[in-house]
């Protein structure tokens, strides 16, 4: 568990390295993406055990990527963090088959629960 | 008779020379010159005056005929002459004659004949006497009478001559029964006056005396002198023989004379009087038409008494200063080459006090004392100094108008009121143009406290609306504002996790700590800078004036919508021209203009599901000066029907606003001296505002916040 490879996007470069080096922190393998459209070019995406994505972002958002996941038959579950407080958005993570849906300013013991839960799911 | 002696030594036949020239020694002691010559007109003799006047010695003329003696022009023929000598052995007449050195002499001469015993003829006695002088003296004295005639017939002034000489007996008589006081006698008896009038006949007038004075027949005006006086006037004739009495040599008054026809004049009545009036008998009075001077002083009169009514009764306060010890000072700075007067007071203080002091208020009006809050005028008297306590840069800038030759000067002042209130006022001045009054000027001062109050409350008030707007805006973007935040919030738990996480390896990684650390750092910075835009949003404010770049506004206002921007999918577009001016305002009431209209065009996207969502704001240098900023969205655009009213107050298309921000930019950009119009994008259907401010250099009036003034 400890070398699984963790991908992380978000269009925030600074919520994006605080994570990615919170995932080291703890000994994770790191891919950081600051868009859903770099994650899916790079070849190694499939490697990845965790997804942890923004929903809101230019272009791609975290929804749609999961849609696209799901579309490629790709069962690397996805954990969803937002800024945005609307219950509609909440449902549509939810609904969308988000593993689990993190509100931003969020603990970072509840993102590394999750991550575990995860990669132990 | 010694001469009949002497002369009969010049009988012909004489011979005894030493006799003859002893007798002839005593006709030379005659003043007159004296020559004796024959019936055939040859010199026999010819005396010592004679020889003065004419220039030949004896010797030279004796024998001789006396033509050449003395080239003779006589007045007749000298046949008439001999005829007439002839027949009344006498002749008297004139000659002009020429003397040796050729000089011309006009002589009186007497010819008489001298006869013997018998009656016969024997000589022709010639006694003569020079009166070239005299002569001179009387063409002179007639050329002077013909000039006097001349002017007295042709002079625009009316003359009169008249004989006293009844009236001088009349007063002579009275002044001889006793001690009088002669004016006083003629103040209480206007009777005599007109007897005296009376007395007097115009002996002669000259043409203009008959056009004035006459009634169309020249004889009717040459009787009594009283005609021409109606009663008003006697005192001014009464006064004229007091001037006589007083033994003054002439008299002149302005006076209304009559006319035979009736008509008034108001006339200049002079009277030169010889210096023994009462025993003469003509005086010479001139009289001169002035009703139409006249008019012209009344008119002037009235047009000064009229300034005295607007200068005490107009409700302006208004004050006459007079200021010779500020036009020397003028002249002293001139003399120095002083060219930039308001820059010379400000390098030499203690002069702007000696301006001020040198300034004296002459006079007030009623108003500038119940404005000034004085009891009376008379509390004014003194220099200005004491009313430019609040305001000297103001009174230094008007003393430098007024050097430079400016024709006046007028600004807003505070001035302290006598009960010590300070006064807003509007100062203005009026240099005197008129050269040898350039001491004078005029002040005038309207209160203008109550409307400064008013704009003072109009703009707190507008502060107020505006704050009460950008506070409604923050609300509406609670959302974007709380998304803003989280997400250094975020990061800052975050890192401060995997700090912790790092701490307990083992070894601890001291590298990875610190790294966090300085990263954690930027975010605490990130957030309080977002506060730091909201809390100016928020602020409540005094309205600002400073050098701001709307450049800088625009890129403020689009970091602070930064997320509105991108949770309604909308994309920025900035065009900002580089290098424009600066302009004067507030920072905060601009970047609110900016923001609302960004959140209106943002909205109105959203809510029509626009596929293109574009948001462009544009700056430009505008061609009179100022500075041009739009704003426009590919929206639907305005509706024609509400392009009108969007300006209102309360006047909104959407569901949730007050109606509030569109009338706030407006007060706001107007503030600033600027204009905010409504249109529609050039290409597209989207909506466009543009915006016109002025520059700091062109902008024309202060904006109508004076209390956030500088």
């Amino acid at each position: 568990m400890k070398d699984s490879l963790i991908s992380i996007i978000d269009d925030d470069e600074a919520t994006l390295s605080a994570v990615a080096g919170l995932m080291r922190a703890k000994g994770f393998r790191v891919c950081a993406f600051s868009s859903a459209e770099a994650f899916l070019k790079d070849l190694s995406h499939e490697a990845s055990q965790c997804i942890i994505t923004d929903i809101q972002m230019p272009g791609l958002n975290g929804i749609e990527l999961k849609r696209r996941l799901d579309a490629q038959d790709c069962k690397i579950p996805v954990i969803m963090i937002t800024a945005r407080v609307e219950q509609r958005l909440q449902s549509l993570a939810v609904s969308s088959g988000a593993f689990c849906l993190l509100r931003k300013p969020f603990k970072a013991s509840a993102l590394i629960e999750c991550v575990q839960r995860a990669l132990a799911g | 008779m010694s001469d009949r002696l002497s002369l009969s030594s010049a009988i012909p036949g004489d011979k005894l020379p030493s006799d003859a020239s002893r007798r002839v020694d005593v006709v030379d002691l005659v003043e007159e010159s004296v020559a004796v010559f024959g019936l055939d007109m040859r010199v026999t003799a010819w005396n010592a005056e004679a020889e003065r006047l004419y220039g030949w010695k004896r010797e030279d003329v004796i024998g001789g005929v006396i033509q050449a003696a003395v080239r003779c022009s006589p007045s007749q023929p000298l046949k008439v002459i001999l005829e007439k000598i002839n027949q009344v052995g006498i002749w008297r007449g004139e000659f002009v004659r020429r003397t040796k050195s050729g000089a011309t002499v006009v002589v009186k001469a007497k010819w008489s004949l001298r006869r013997d015993l018998a009656g016969g003829p024997i000589d022709i006695v010639e006694t003569s006497r020079d009166i070239t002088d005299v002569r001179r003296t009387e063409e002179a004295l007639e050329r002077v009478q013909h000039q006097y005639q001349s002017l007295f017939k042709s002079s625009v002034a009316s003359f009169f001559e008249l004989d006293f000489s009844e009236a001088a007996q009349s007063v002579r008589e009275l002044l001889d029964s006793g001690a009088v006081d002669f004016r006083a006698f003629l103040q209480n008896n206007s009777g005599y006056v007109r007897g005296l009038l009376e007395m007097i006949r115009i002996t002669g007038c000259n043409d203009q005396s008959f056009l004035t004075f006459g009634d169309g027949n020249r004889e009717t005006l040459l009787r009594s002198f009283d005609r021409l006086w109606p009663d008003e006037s006697l005192g001014v004739f009464a006064e004229s023989l007091v001037a006589v009495f007083e033994k003054k040599d002439h008299y002149s008054s302005e006076v209304v004379l009559l006319s035979l026809a009736g008509q008034r004049y108001d006339t200049l009545y002079a009277v030169s009087y010889p210096p023994q009036l009462l025993e003469l008998t003509r005086v010479l009075v001139g009289v001169v038409d002035v009703t139409q001077a006249k008019r012209a002083t009344t008119a002037r009169e009235r047009s000064e008494r009229r300034y005295r009514d607007l200068f005490h009764f107009l409700p302006v306060a208004l004050l006459q200063l007079e200021g010779q010890e500020v036009v020397d000072i003028f002249d002293e700075a001139r003399s120095q080459g002083v060219t930039d007067f308001s820059d010379h007071l400000k390098t030499h203080p203690e002069l702007l006090d000696r301006v001020l002091n040198g300034l004296k208020i002459v006079e007030v009006n009623d108003r500038t004392v119940s404005m000034l809050r004085a009891q009376s005028a008379d509390e004014f008297k003194g220099s200005v100094a004491r009313y430019w306590t609040e305001s000297r840069d103001m009174f230094r800038e008007a003393a430098a108008a007024r050097y430079s030759g400016k024709p006046g000067y007028e600004a807003l002042v505070k001035m302290p009121a006598h009960d010590g209130t300070i006064l807003d006022a509007l100062f203005f001045s009026v240099f005197s143009p008129i050269p040898g009054e350039q001491n004078l000027s005029l002040v005038g001062l309207i209160d203008v406290s109550d409307r400064v109050r008013a704009q003072d409350m109009l703009a707190r008030v507008q502060a107020e609306i505006a704050h009460a707007a950008r506070v409604s805006v923050l609300g509406e973007l609670t959302a974007s504002i709380a998304h803003e935040v989280s997400q250094p919030l975020t990061a800052i738990g975050t890192n401060t996790e995997a700090s912790l996480l790092w701490l307990e390896h083992s070894p601890p990684d001291i590298g990875e700590v610190r790294e966090l650390a300085a990263r954690t750092a930027t975010e605490v910075q990130r957030a309080a800078d977002i506060i730091d835009r909201v809390r100016l949003m928020a602020s409540r404010t005094v309205p600002e004036q400073r050098s701001v770049s709307v450049n800088l506004i625009v890129e403020e206002a689009v970091l602070f919508l930064r997320h509105e921007l991108q949770r309604n999918e909308v994309t920025v577009s900035l065009d900002l021209a580089s290098e424009l001016p600066q302009i004067l305002g507030d920072r905060v009431q601009l970047q609110q203009v900016v923001v609302n209209l960004a959140i209106n065009g943002i909205q109105a996207m959203a809510l029509d599901n626009s596929p293109t969502r574009i948001l462009t704001v544009r700056t430009a240098a505008a061609l009179d000066g100022g500075i041009l900023l739009e704003v426009e969205d590919t929206g639907p655009g305005i509706d024609v029907n509400d392009a009108g009213r969007l300006f209102e107050s309360f006047f909104t298309t959407k569901a949730t606003g007050m109606g509030i921000g569109l009338p706030i930019c407006r007060t706001i950009i107007e503030a600033h001296g600027g204009q905010i119009s409504a249109g529609s994008q050039t290409n597209g259907s989207g909506a466009r505002f543009t915006i016109r401010l002025p520059t700091q250099s062109c902008r024309s009036q202060p904006p109508a916040s004076p209390s956030g003034g500088p």
